[in-house]
């Protein structure tokens, strides 16, 4: 369904153009069909008999009734095509209607749907004027008159967009058969072999009119999702401008600067990218604070690739945070790796970070992040050439996902739990790996580790008695896994915005948390070395 | 080699190879002109708009079917020609079984089951 942007940037005269071509062909091959029956040109002999002659006329007979199909069908797409172009001409123009009857001290802000005040007009009279008060409540009502037209328009496209779409799929030749790629198979490696087998036309068709599909599905290679991302990419920071104005035209401050906060993170989404070496494989709003992927380095061609899961509250908003950790693990482990070793160094946050680790529990994130986490590591084994050493690294509240994730058969050759709440599992030999391949650590001041914990947990394994809030503590011996030493920094100004709150903690308990569970990446760390060395697979 | 045939019942064969040949040549003309058609593809889906993605599927298959025409077309122009030199080679075996030519160069060849040639 189109959205306001989608509607505001269309290019109906392009669909016009379209319907003609297609109305013109369709007189060409009733042309060509008459042709092939007439006396003179193609038709066959009238004197010439037998069965040679009655198959001949068959075929020739089959080839002008098809010819004739098409030139209908052709004709009827166009006409339709041509319906819906007008319609469409006929939204936005009323659109433009309703924005030019916005008149001073306001506009109308047509991408967005909102109506803003004009800068330096009468809102430069104190807001705390009978005149100012008068001039919001006009606002209002200006607005909320706007608004039910951009509705109205957008409603109306919507169902003109639905009616045509199914049109066109009425008349596609051969009843739909080459309709296009269709859905892909579940699984990386069978995704993998569904997008080779299409044809170049059917995948660049994909990626520009299903981005979603493309940009989403595990075992599609990275360079098509990275492609389709950057539309949806594009799409959300519209939305997100549009969002933020909105709110701070209703004077919604807080709502405001948590979708400016979350624009600056795609922003950082788009920098990256767009300075190269690097690949978006998934951009949606989820229902949290926003999924993001995006790989450093080619995770389809490094020797290494890491997988980060950052824990509570991440999202658009936390992405410069963890991509200065993402990029932090990857020069470690390439300071690490053999000379011709390339790295690659992947942002998962493919699922809804809880905001906080009370609000997180077993069941909702946790499970459904695990889930997306395994099909996104089967994705990397798919589709990478050649070999390839795979590590995930779990941070906080993603460590339990990452817990969850493993397991037998799971696509991983090192998993690292970093200050971890529980690991979602009772001891390492649950997790599919060899012991010595599951890491962890936690920093002697984190309180991370101090996170209260109910007596039992429950997993899919059952229940058992729990070591931290979120299952066994990996960074303990009994745990079974690699322990190695860190020694955070205490003044990482970033800390508090990844810090989960704890239920029960203190004040001091919280700045101590803050300071220091955010800490293993800063640079000169034995945590950041040994994560290198981990991801590198040069520890030994 | 392929000979004429004799039709079920004993209905009469009868073929023009030049007549099946001037047919042939347009045939091809026509799938040649096809194959052009089927560059209609130009239609960029408008995100958003699902009718622009249906636009592209359905221009992706109307241009799929014609390059099946033109396929077909040129398939049978070849067949034409094929079945008028094959009229041709049988008529001149038939000939020199006779001794002598049943039909001038380019002329009609009809065989009656049961009667004469020529």
């Amino acid at each position: 369904m189109p959205a306001l942007p989608d509607l505001v940037r269309a290019a109906p005269g392009l669909w016009l153009q379209r319907a003609a071509v297609w109305a013109a062909l369709g007189e060409t091959l009733d042309a060509r069909a008459d042709r092939l029956g007439r006396d003179g040109a193609a038709a066959l002999p009238a004197n010439w008999s037998g069965a040679d002659a009655e198959r001949a006329r068959t075929a020739h007979t089959e080839l002008r009734r098809r010819l004739r199909a098409d030139a209908e069908a052709a004709a009827r797409a166009a006409e339709v095509l041509g319906r819906h172009a007008g319609e469409v001409l006929e939204v936005q123009r009323q659109l433009v209607a309703a924005a030019r009857a916005v008149r001073y001290p306001f506009y109308a802000d047509l991408m967005t749907g909102t109506v803003l005040r004009v800068p330096g007009g009468p809102w430069a009279i104190s807001l705390q004027t009978v005149a100012a008060a008068g001039m919001l409540a006009l606002h209002a009502v200006v607005a909320a008159r706007f608004a039910r037209a951009v509705e109205a328009a957008v409603g109306v496209a919507a169902r003109s967009d639905a009616a045509t779409a199914a049109a066109l799929r009425s008349l596609i030749p051969g009843g739909g058969e080459t309709a296009g790629a269709g859905d892909p198979p579940v699984g990386p490696a069978a995704v993998r072999t569904w997008w080779a087998d299409l044809s170049p036309d059917e995948r660049d068709q994909l990626v520009r009119s299903r981005p979603q599909l493309v940009g989403g599905t595990d075992g599609i290679p990275v360079a098509d999702r990275d492609r389709a991302n950057r539309i949806r990419l594009d799409a959300e920071r519209v939305q997100l401008r549009g969002l933020a104005a909105r709110r701070r035209s209703t004077g919604d401050v807080d709502g405001a600067s948590r979708a400016e906060a979350a624009l600056a993170g795609l922003d950082a989404v788009a920098g990256r990218r767009d300075a190269g070496g690097a690949f978006l494989l998934d951009v949606a709003a989820g229902t949290g604070s926003g999924r993001v992927v995006l790989a450093v380095g080619d995770p389809e061609r490094a020797a290494h690739v890491v997988t980060h899961v950052p824990g509570t509250a991440a999202g658009w908003a936390s992405v410069p945070l963890d991509l200065r950790r993402v990029e932090a693990t990857r020069d470690a482990a390439r300071d690490a790796a053999a000379a011709d070793d390339d790295v690659a160094a992947v942002l998962w946050t493919g699922y809804d970070a809880p905001t906080s680790l009370p609000d997180a529990g077993y069941g909702g994130s946790a499970a459904a992040g695990a889930d997306a986490l395994r099909e996104f590591q089967e994705g990397l084994r798919a589709g990478h050439h050649g070999p390839v050493h795979l590590t995930v690294v779990g941070h906080s509240y993603g460590s339990t996902v990452t817990g969850r994730a493993a397991g037998p058969g799971v696509a991983a050759d090192d998993v690292v739990f970093v200050g971890s709440p529980g690991a979602g599992v009772r001891h390492a030999s649950e997790l599919g790996l060899p012991a010595d391949r599951v890491w962890a650590t936690s920093a002697p001041g984190d309180p991370i580790s101090r996170v209260p914990g109910p007596g039992l947990f429950g997993t899919s394994r059952g229940l058992h008695e729990s070591g931290l809030a979120y299952g066994g503590n990996p960074a303990s011996p009994a745990f079974g896994g690699r322990v190695f030493g860190s020694d955070p920094a205490v003044d990482d100004a970033h800390a508090g915005a990844r810090a989960p709150a704890s239920a029960g903690a203190d004040a001091a308990t919280k700045e101590s948390l803050d300071s220091t569970h955010g800490g293993y990446w800063d640079p000169g760390t034995r945590s950041l070395r040994t994560l290198g060395k981990i991801v590198a697979g040069v520890t030994g | 080699m392929r000979r004429p045939e004799t039709g079920d019942g004993g209905a009469e064969v009868r073929a023009d190879p030049d007549l099946l040949d001037a047919a042939a040549d347009v045939l091809a003309a026509i799938g040649d002109d096809l194959g052009a058609d089927a560059a209609v593809r130009g239609s960029l889906p408008v995100p958003g708009f699902r009718a622009g993605y249906a636009a592209d599927v359905f221009e992706t298959a109307l241009a799929a079917a014609l390059r099946t025409h033109a396929a077909r077309a040129r398939s049978g122009a070849g067949a034409l020609r094929s079945t008028a030199h094959a009229w041709r080679v049988a008529d001149a075996e038939a000939a020199a079984a006779f001794g002598t030519a049943a039909v001038t160069p380019g002329g009609t060849a009809a065989v009656t089951p049961g009667g004469d040639g020529g």
